[in-house]
């Protein structure tokens, strides 16, 4: 099951055997995933196959009912949420919020290199209420960054986004500077991106159904089944093809 | 004049000392979304006074006492069904009852129930200044500790412990913080208007800041304005300072919504009155 990980590649978090249940309601069971230093890792799932559940085993929200989640070396965890809202009673400026992230971990052109790359400079005195959902969500990746994590997760990053939008956040996190490596775990609905990299995926529903490359994926009788009827065999040829995103 | 300010002048002080803790204090509470939980305390350091004087102990201790059965009371009753600001209404009603029921039946403080309720700060004196500063410089720098944390934990609660924050620990932390400003403000304000000092500055100050920080700023002024008018307004009127000082918060509080709405609502006005059409 190992089997796609890099020999020389060092290990950064390792679940072992995860399962969590609620009650008699099993929502994940036997877990094995193994994420290495700096590998991006996308996780597909239909709803309710529990991908908010392993994300929360690993952020450590809460704990497995059996099983290990190990990680080898000190996490530092960013984490961009599925749904982010501020209570309207707490005034926020973009400002305030990105101040919430450690500070001293970047330098301070660092720091500028992001809110350029991010466009965030006109958005520090708007108040986070006032927010896009574009906005927001390059305010919070920015958050997540500015902690310099070793693994960033980012939940369902592009829910209520237009597909320029989204297209541009994927490239970006795509092509994190050096400063900024890390390992990224990727929870998304959208296998245009999923199955257009190299990128392992995770195909979760309420187990691993399936893991490996998108190439050794999309002929997976389980993948198949999960999926068969989103993506059919033409992506796999025409990794560029944009009709998925038509509106319909 | 200097005649009164002679009289007041421990009072005022008293209460501008309180304010300092109070409005950072409120701000915290409406993020947090204690307010509830904020006036159940209040009502229960009524009990908390009964007991004290019932069993002869010092006040303080009463009130630790009770703040500690309304935590351990809301853990009891944390239930799905029951939804949380109805069962702390519950709490409010059930502590007051239980206290003015001590107070009147068990003790011989009959007279001063009003006192306790409303609060009288014009009993002070010099000699109890510095107990007050004493007891809020240790409520401020304990608020100045777990700020950081407070604040992450208003925005997101799940990025905050991503961080490392213990949410139960900062909630309780606050807790005990909250309980211990009742115990100093039954003085001031009153049992039942406890939570009125607290949330009115932060309310008002909500409609005019955009960070935080301003909050607590505008807050800070709102309450000393606040202080100040009704303690000199309970004079003139000859009624409780907290009252007083109560009415005042409110006042000030509509006065700066009605502003707010007026100033925001100003464009749909322009729309309709526009000498264009």
């Amino acid at each position: 099951m190992r089997g796609h990980l890099m020999n020389n590649t060092s290990k950064l978090l390792n679940l072992s055997n995860v399962s969590y249940y609620i009650g008699q309601q099993r929502l994940l069971s036997n877990i094995n995933i193994d994420i290495a230093v700096n590998e991006t890792v996308s996780v597909i799932g239909p709803n309710g196959a529990g991908k908010s559940t392993l994300v929360k085993l690993i952020l450590g929200l809460i704990v497995p009912t059996s099983g290990q989640v190990t990680p080898s070396e000190p996490l530092q965890i960013g984490y961009v949420p599925q749904l982010f809202s501020v209570p309207p009673i707490l005034p926020l400026r973009v400002s305030d919020l990105l101040s919430q992230a450690r500070k001293k971990r970047l330098t301070a052109e660092q720091r500028q290199f992001i809110f350029d790359k991010l466009s965030l400079t006109h958005l520090l005195s708007r108040q986070m209420l006032h927010l896009s959902g574009g906005e927001t969500q390059r305010v919070l990746l920015a958050r997540a960054l500015l902690d310099k994590p070793n693994l960033l997760i980012l939940d369902e990053p592009m829910q209520g986004l237009d597909p320029e939008t989204e297209v541009w956040l994927y490239q970006f996190i795509d092509e994190l500077p050096e400063f900024l490596r890390c390992a990224m775990l990727v929870v998304s609905h959208d296998l245009h991106w999923v199955m257009k990299g190299s990128r392992r995926v995770i195909c979760l529903n309420k187990h691993i159904c399936c893991e490996g490359q998108p190439s050794e994926l999309a002929i997976s009788s389980e993948f198949q089944k999960l999926f068969g009827h989103h993506y059919e065999q033409p992506y796999v040829h025409q990794p560029h093809a944009c009709e998925h995103h038509a509106p319909s | 004049m200097s005649a009164w300010l002679a009289i007041i002048a421990p009072a005022w002080i008293a209460g501008s000392i309180l304010a300092l803790l109070s409005a950072p204090l409120g701000c915290l509470v409406l993020w947090r979304r204690m307010a509830f939980f904020a006036d159940a305390l209040a009502h229960g350091t009524l009990l908390g006074v009964a007991l004290a004087v019932w069993w002869q102990m010092p006040m303080g201790i009463g009130i630790a006492l009770v703040s500690v059965m309304v935590v351990l009371g809301l853990v009891f009753m944390d239930d799905e069904r029951l939804p949380a600001d109805a069962v702390l209404a519950v709490v409010a009603v059930s502590l007051l009852c239980l206290g003015l029921l001590t107070l009147t039946q068990l003790t011989d403080q009959q007279a001063n129930v009003l006192g306790f309720l409303f609060g009288n700060l014009l009993e002070l004196d010099w000699a109890d200044l510095p107990l007050i500063a004493g007891s809020v410089l240790v409520g401020l720098a304990l608020l100045i500790y777990i700020w950081p944390a407070q604040i992450k934990l208003a925005t997101h609660e799940a990025l905050a412990r991503i961080q490392g924050i213990n949410p139960t620990r900062q909630r309780l932390f606050f807790m005990g913080v909250l309980a211990g400003f009742c115990a100093i403000a039954l003085q001031a304000v009153g049992s039942l208007l406890i939570s009125g000092l607290l949330v009115l500055p932060a309310l008002t100050a909500r409609l005019w800041s955009a960070s935080p920080k301003q909050m607590v700023i505008i807050a800070l002024f709102t309450a000393q304005l606040g202080v100040t008018l009704g303690v000199w307004g309970s004079i003139w009127l000859d009624i409780q300072t907290g009252l007083s000082i109560v009415l005042v918060l409110a006042s000030l509080f509509f006065t700066a919504l009605i502003i707010s709405k007026l100033t925001t609502s100003k464009s749909i006005l322009a729309k309709f009155w526009s000498p264009r059409r």
